[in-house]
């Protein structure tokens, strides 16, 4: 897992690196938007992996549609 | 920048046809078994549906796409609409990316763990999405005719392993069954809505759409006829990727041992230009809701969501492949549902100008 850690945070520095003159131009926004969108993928990388008890939210949205699915799934 | 209709029918042959024969077709052989192609008919006709809704809707506003009238018109309400339709891009994306990677694992690169395939393939797709629609529209005209001929290729080297009795018998259809099989279906084929969606009405032809969705269809059904002839219904409907075995049946003499490598090569790219078009879609999309963010500096960091929400919203291939079961419903609700609302809502006003979105 470490090798994904390292190789999000490399692709992470190498995009600031190639959008710097657009991060420089682009306002604000933009910058607070790009840094905060960069933490809380590394940040999900790192629940994900770290985390003794995972919520996968396609699992829960699976439990509660169930009811109302128009067929039954028996294969 | 000029689109035609070629390539718009070519964007959207890239876009239906490369990660949804990884997963529909064990899913509707499950379902339909040998009457699956008229799982993938019906869903078509639904498809084009829903297409023909947002292509009269899209013809209302000739300057723009259905997402900037939506929010020009309701800005609220259709900003909401839009972080809906925007979560969901996020989903199909994550999805992408987890698909082709477990894929990858699976069959190509075992040894090298899912996370660190999922972050080649997102940084490919980033790269490319950067390169702005001209970068899509040069890849599926270079890589959907030539995957469209090597299927008839695979089709002529295929044609003596052919057993047309598996799929007896022909007439005893179980209609539960191939609705079933036209609910697993849909999803995939309705992201073509994607198309009208982001191309403004002044070049977005719904001819192209209906053709795009035509060949793509047609690509899906050859495909699955042949795995069912060639590898069985039985097998077709245990195996996770039944196209992908049935080319490794293709054998010329001694010519090439992994002949299954030339056509994933042909395939992959077409693969990775879906995932980039999610992306770009997603990042379009996040523009419009709102306007100050710059779509494209936000491409890289929306690559990186995606590929930390393709890790944690799956918790393994199998559960991924279980999903198939829900999202249709929730498909059906964006790609059906949400297209006769804006037929019904997005009328012409009159002669009130349109106001302006973002």
């Amino acid at each position: 897992m470490i090798s994904s850690y390292i190789g999000l945070l490399l692709l992470i520095v190498f995009s600031c690196w190639r959008d710097w003159g657009s991060l420089r131009e682009g306002g604000v926004l933009s910058r607070w938007a790009f840094g905060s969108v960069m933490v809380v993928s590394f940040g999900i990388l790192i629940y994900v992996t770290w985390s003794p008890q995972v919520f996968y939210p396609t699992e829960w949205l699976g439990r509660v549609l169930q009811p109302l699915l128009p067929f039954d799934h028996h294969h | 920048m000029k689109i035609t209709k070629r390539q718009i029918t070519l964007l959207g042959v890239l876009y239906i046809g490369s990660i949804s024969y990884l997963h529909t077709y064990t899913l509707a052989t499950q379902a339909a078994r040998q009457h699956a192609v008229i799982s993938y008919i019906i869903s078509g006709l639904i498809c084009l549906l829903s297409l023909w809704l947002v292509a009269t809707t899209l013809k209302r506003f000739s300057d723009r796409n259905l997402l900037q009238a939506l929010a020009g018109r309701f800005p609220i309400f259709g900003r909401v609409l839009l972080v809906i339709y925007l979560l969901f891009l996020l989903f199909i994306c994550a999805r992408d990316i987890r698909i082709i990677s477990d894929f990858t694992n699976t069959v190509l690169l075992n040894r090298t763990p899912v996370p660190i395939l999922g972050l080649m393939v997102t940084a490919t797709a980033v790269y490319i999405c950067q390169g702005g629609i001209r970068a899509f529209l040069g890849l599926s005209e270079i890589y959907a005719p030539i995957f469209i001929a090597s299927m008839f290729f695979v089709v002529l080297v295929l044609l003596r392993d052919l057993h047309p009795t598996y799929l007896v018998p022909y007439f005893s259809m179980d209609w539960t069954g191939i609705t079933e099989g036209a609910w697993f279906v849909f999803p995939y084929q309705a992201e073509i809505l994607v198309l009208p969606l982001v191309i403004s009405g002044k070049y977005y032809k719904a001819i192209s759409g209906y053709v795009g969705l035509a060949i793509g269809t047609a690509l899906m059904v050859v495909l699955l006829l042949l795995s069912q002839m060639v590898l069985g219904i039985p097998l077709v409907e245990r195996l996770i990727h039944p196209g992908y075995e049935l080319i490794r049946q293709i054998q010329i003499t001694d010519f090439i041992d992994r002949f299954d490598l030339l056509l994933l090569g042909f395939w992959y790219p077409m693969a990775l230009s879906k995932i980039a078009f999610d992306l770009y879609v997603l990042c379009y999309t996040l523009q419009i809701v709102v306007p100050k963010l710059s779509g494209r500096l936000m491409t890289a960091p929306a690559g990186a969501l995606a590929f930390a929400c393709s890790i944690w919203f799956f918790k393994n291939a199998l559960q991924l492949f279980h999903f198939n079961f829900v999202l249709p419903l929730i498909a059906i609700t964006l790609y059906l549902v949400i297209p006769i609302l804006f037929f019904v809502m997005l009328r012409p006003r009159g002669n009130k100008p349109e106001p302006k979105a973002g």
